[in-house]
């Protein structure tokens, strides 16, 4: 029966719009990106809701979803990060020993805005960038996060290690430009 | 694979508090001792505090929930006319030509109809929560006769803000009410009982009556329109108040309920 499906669809998975579209909105930065993809997301999820096994993870499978979608549409036109994972990672033990990062009980700079912490996020690689986005930002476990990227645990524990490491790069290269840390010293 | 490697593990666990007591105090002994293995924590940390900021929600946007509801309305709507395709170059005679064309006709005549039937889904999707909530079995999450104390309770971060009008004037009483999703938007509904013990159920949830396909039942009271749908013996009345779709649904008669409802939306 189309309404029962239809029925059981709202109660299982359309609760979770509002989990996709801000999961969306922050994998794209578009409103009308967002907009499109939740969408697409939520129409595939109700075209295969027949594979959904009831009372399970739904939040997660729609997030899979999501990110298959987003995968096929965005990997290709992202354009590359600015710095290779080498480099960020030369670069995280140099920042991440300054005074604003070393502090035992680390606290933001309030001069790091959403728009800051976004705009470090998203000049990520994109492994390093999704995983922080559905573990620290989503909240997924890190079994959540594998089944959304279609990988194992271990990769996601290791990519979170070093995203982070490269976020705080990216967030004390802002610091310095700011002025909130002291300029590092050209060598000749 | 360097000593930072090694470590991985563990300063990821110890950055988010999973390192049990023994595992952790042996850790952060080692980490006075290595400054690599702290800036690498530090930096675990302020990341994953900084991260934490982006979480707060952004509402969505409601021509976002009604262009997901008429999509989902595209995947339920049957293929109409699949058979008239299929066996097209089948035909062989004229006779079966013009009735092949005169089911065509008919089947085009019933989409039109479909698509111009009086119920919207937004509308459809809220009477069948009327309709669930009007069975005596219904659970309310807030039981309260209090209109004050309800209204309290149903407005909660994240849900619409509602007023809770009191109708006792008019014969009816709260009895309760709950969060709700109607057509993937949050909502509040609570539930009126009358003397009789009939129920009218009343939901808000953010939108627009412009979402909502043709009624021929409109009224019009001071600035407030009322779109009014029956389906069998239950009716519901819809308006709009701010950013908010409202309803009064029930089964008792259709005009009574459409002067409550107009009593609900003018009241001070």
């Amino acid at each position: 029966m189309p309404d029962d499906r239809r029925h059981r669809f709202e109660q299982e998975a359309l609760i979770h719009l509002t989990a996709v579209y801000n999961a969306a909105y922050r994998f794209t930065r578009r409103e009308e990106d967002a907009r499109d993809l939740t969408q697409e997301t939520m129409l595939r999820a109700y075209r295969g809701f027949d594979r959904y096994t009831p009372g399970t993870n739904a939040r997660a499978w729609l997030l899979k979803i999501l990110y298959g979608e987003f995968v096929n549409r965005y990997h290709a036109a992202r354009r590359e990060p600015t710095a290779s994972l080498d480099q960020l990672e030369e670069r995280s033990l140099e920042v991440a020993t300054s005074p604003t990062v070393q502090n035992r009980e680390p606290r933001l700079p309030s001069t790091w805005t959403d728009a800051v912490i976004f705009d470090a996020v998203a000049s990520l690689p994109d492994p390093f960038r999704e995983t922080i986005l559905l573990v620290d930002v989503e909240e997924l476990t890190y079994e959540e996060a594998a089944y959304v990227m279609g990988c194992a645990v271990g990769t996601v524990r290791s990519r979170l290690f070093r995203a982070r490491r490269a976020l705080a790069v990216a967030l004390g290269s802002y610091a310095r430009e700011q002025g909130l840390l002291p300029r590092k010293v050209e060598r000749s | 694979m360097t000593h930072l490697d090694l470590q991985a593990d563990a300063l990821l666990d110890l950055a988010d508090g999973r390192l049990n007591d023994v595992a952790a105090a042996a850790l952060r002994q080692h980490l006075d001792d290595c400054p690599e293995c702290r800036a690498a924590l530090a930096a675990l940390e302020t990341a994953r505090l900084a991260a934490a900021e982006l979480r707060p929600a952004r509402p969505v946007p409601s021509v976002l929930a009604s262009a997901i509801e008429r999509g989902l309305d595209q995947v339920d709507r049957p293929p109409a006319q699949t058979d008239a395709t299929r066996t097209t170059s089948r035909l062989a005679s004229r006779r079966l030509l013009i009735w092949r064309a005169a089911i065509g006709l008919a089947a085009v005549g019933v989409l039109f109809l479909f698509w111009l039937r009086p119920t919207s889904e937004l509308a459809r999707a809220a009477m069948r929560e009327s309709r669930a909530a009007i069975a005596s079995d219904y659970a309310l999450e807030f039981q309260t006769s209090d209109p004050a104390e309800l209204e309290r309770r149903l407005n909660a971060p994240g849900r619409p803000r509602v007023r809770v009008i009191d109708l006792a004037m008019m014969g009816y009483t709260v009895i309760g009410g709950r969060h709700r999703t109607v057509a993937g938007r949050p909502a509040v509904l609570y539930v009126y009982r009358g003397k009789d013990g009939v129920r009218l159920v009343c939901q808000m949830f953010p939108g627009s009556l412009v979402e909502m396909r043709f009624t021929a039942d409109v009224r019009q009271r001071d600035r407030f329109t009322f779109r009014v749908y029956t389906a069998g013996d239950h009716t519901s009345v819809f308006w709009q108040e701010g950013d908010l779709v409202c309803v009064l649904s029930g089964e008792i008669p259709k005009e009574a309920l459409v002067a409550l409802a107009m009593a609900k939306a003018m009241a001070p």
